[in-house]
């Protein structure tokens, strides 16, 4: 296979043999083309040949992109490749095929086009619902899952995995950062690019009292049975307290303090805005309206309100009042302070979201667990992620949305990037090595 | 605390690292006295801005590191840090200067382009992982910051044909400390971002920049490595290449492509 890529890049080129100036790209003293050892110009040359090839693949194939292939393909591939590249290193490590492709020139010819692929990827929106044509064609709308940066990519990882080898045989204690870092990289580039294919991810929807429910839905919405199902048993959100503020109608914005923030309303909070000093004499977290009144409660339905004495700095005026946030079926309660300022409470922010879930997984007892975001929840291979809520209702949101996902391939993932993390650690210790 | 002082404290950072400075040159054998109250004078500056920087957090009830003028913070104090060790490890006086401008520069941004430091936290940013990415990042960043000024110096040094051997072996330190702490910051991402939405990779603007940044400086390290004696080249390389680290760090808020990301910095 690599002999053939090997033919495939090189064939056209060997007839081209051009004198060639010493130009930005060639390192060294000016010497014909294709004149072993292969510098600078030769090795852009090859790689910039095998992305017009890429692009040329993408092209016929009118910019469809590449799909990889998924378990077993993708196992056998990447068990496949170590061991040709391992043999034909073994074999083949006096050769000059070697000895160019686990150069430094090759390495840094294909970092830098690379890195060039990645700018076009950072630079062009991706994934556009409706891309220009020439985006799309070239695959440009879709870098990463296109030819010529699948190609890129393979091409860095035989250089990337020959330049490994060739400080791995024969092993040496000396090389173990080098290797760490290398071998990392090669690891996980490789698990995590063939191995996406493999990872499935959907979306739940989950309401509560509502029975156990096992349809995922995909990105594309097409829906999915699980091989297990959830039940939303509560879904609570934990507020921050509402920041309190004077707004001002007649310029649709807040007044602010110096440090351009709101305060939190709390029982005693004492604060200046614009011409108002204001004091919290009351701060209720959890109020009702009883009899006329706002009242503490512990009933689900209560919202924040607070008892509020504002006193204006330079007339003197006074204003004494409840102000609240309100709730999904009542209005928030302003207190109008001068003209067109209004001092009111505003909506709180969530501090944390979390759901209460049953699993149930085939004859196995169901399981009760606590997910919030950032604190996710294994169970048979699928991770359960807190993803979202209906915003609009806020805490008394009914709706829980969470990610299932699966990525059988994070264990290999993981390693290279424990490899990585190692390496850096070295690095970070060691500094530079000495040049042999 | 709140950011009402910061001109305050960055005033009196910017000024005890002035006076360490001056103090710095001043000495001499007849006049040793000054470079002990020099090398006080550099501490307590950075004691000063590290001051605020608990304090303000103690005050926000969160890590200052959710804003950009919050990150640049942690920049200066960084940077100020950096040249100090630089000075005591090396003995370059007048890179301390370069270093008081260049933090300066961070700080003034701050202090002409106050930002608004709520106190909330979304739930997204409540993890463990949160401080040591951040900060990670942060020490490369001026490690590598630094490494470019150096870069620039070099040049400088290199069209007045003064030797420059020491200066890009100072360069090296920085670079591979301050690329294994961009490595380490890199994949702290990746781990946090699989613990908080499932991938650990996607592709977002921020990690394509930040993947750019870790791959400009990979070339680099290998180009310094096979090519030691091509110091000029060097040079152009770790000045220019620090352009695509600010990109990742705040330039792509302006970029169309990262207007869906998700890690575009509250304002």
């Amino acid at each position: 296979m690599l002999s053939f890529l090997l033919s495939l890049i090189n064939k056209p080129l060997k007839h081209n043999l051009v004198e060639l100036q010493n130009d930005t790209t060639s390192v060294g003293n000016t010497k014909r083309l294709w004149v072993q050892p292969w510098k600078y110009a030769e090795n852009f040359i090859i790689t910039i040949n095998l992305l017009i090839l890429g692009f040329a693949i993408e092209a016929i194939s009118g910019g469809a992109g590449i799909n990889i292939p998924g378990f077993p393909v993708n196992l056998y591939f990447i068990i496949g490749l170590g061991v040709v590249m391992t043999l034909v290193y073994v074999k083949f490590r006096d050769k000059y095929v070697i000895k160019w492709l686990s150069g430094i020139p090759a390495a840094i010819s294909v970092i830098v086009l690379y890195s060039v692929m990645v700018l076009l990827l950072g630079f062009i929106p991706q994934d556009m619902a409706q891309p220009p044509v020439f985006l799309k064609i070239s695959g440009l709308a879709h870098v990463k899952s296109s030819w010529p940066f699948f190609l890129l990519q393979f091409y860095f990882l035989i250089i990337l995995g020959f330049v490994a080898l060739k400080r791995a045989i024969p092993f040496k204690v000396k090389n173990i950062g080098f290797l760490l870092n290398h071998f990392g990289l090669w690891l996980t580039i490789l698990a995590a690019g063939l191995g996406s294919s493999d990872q499935q991810r959907f979306s739940m929807n989950l309401y509560e009292n509502e029975k156990q429910s096992n349809l995922g839905i995909a990105e594309n919405n097409d829906k999915y049975e699980l091989p297990f199902s959830l039940k939303l048993l509560d879904f609570n959100i934990i507020e921050y307290n509402p920041k309190i503020g004077i707004f001002d109608i007649g310029t649709g914005r807040f007044i602010m303090g110096k440090a351009k923030t709101l305060p939190f309303a709390e029982s005693n909070l004492e604060t200046n805005l614009g011409d108002w000093h204001l004091k919290v004499l009351k701060y209720l977290p959890q109020a009702i309206y009883k009899g006329g009144a706002l009242v503490p409660t512990d009933s689900i339905a209560g919202y924040p309100a607070a008892l509020v004495l504002a006193k204006n700095t330079i007339s003197n005026d006074t204003v004494r009042g409840w102000i609240s946030t309100g709730s999904i079926n009542l209005h928030p309660d302003y207190l109008k302070l001068k003209g067109k300022e209004y001092l009111m409470l505003n909506t709180p922010e969530p501090k944390k979201f979390y759901s209460k879930l049953v699993v149930f997984k085939g004859s196995a007892p169901p399981d009760t667990i606590q997910i919030e975001v950032n604190k996710p929840h294994t169970v048979a291979g699928w991770t359960i992620y807190q993803s979202a809520y209906n915003s609009d209702m806020r805490k008394w949101s009914n709706l829980s949305v969470v990610d299932v996902v699966s990525d059988p391939w994070l264990p290999v993932v993981y390693t290279g990037i424990f490899f990585l993390l190692a390496g850096a650690l070295y690095m970070f210790w060691i500094g530079k090595d000495k040049k042999e | 605390m709140n950011w009402i002082y910061f001109p305050l404290y960055a005033l009196l950072t910017a000024c005890l690292y002035a006076i360490g400075i001056v103090f710095l040159y001043v000495a001499s054998d007849k006049r040793k006295i000054f470079k002990p109250l020099g090398n006080l004078s550099l501490v307590l500056g950075i004691g000063a801005l590290s001051l605020f920087i608990v304090l303000l957090w103690v005050n926000i009830g969160r890590p200052p590191m959710r804003t950009l003028g919050e990150t640049r913070l942690w920049y200066s104090f960084f940077n100020l840090v950096i040249g100090y060790i630089i000075y005591l490890r090396w003995g370059y006086k007048w890179f301390l200067i370069i270093i008081l401008f260049y933090a300066g520069m961070f700080l003034t941004i701050n202090y002409i382009h106050p930002e608004a430091h709520e106190k909330t936290l979304m739930p997204a940013l409540q993890s463990p992982w949160f401080v040591p990415h951040v900060i990670v990042y942060m020490i490369s960043y001026a490690l590598l910051g630094v490494s470019s000024l150096i870069g620039i110096y070099g040049l400088f040094l290199e069209y007045r044909n003064k030797s420059k051997n020491e200066i890009i072996k100072l360069a090296d330190n920085l670079v591979y400390i301050g690329f294994s702490l961009l490595t380490l910051g890199l994949l702290f991402g990746a781990l946090w971002a699989k613990e908080a939405w499932g991938n650990y990779w996607t592709w977002d603007p921020k990690e394509t920049w930040a993947f750019l940044t870790w791959l400009v400086y990979l070339i680099y390290i290998h180009f310094r490595y096979f090519h030691p004696s091509r110091v000029k080249t060097q040079f152009w390389i770790l000045s220019v290449i620090y352009v695509v680290l600010l990109i990742a760090w705040f330039g792509i808020n302006y970029l169309p492509s990262a207007q869906n990301s998700v890690h575009v910095y509250a304002q």
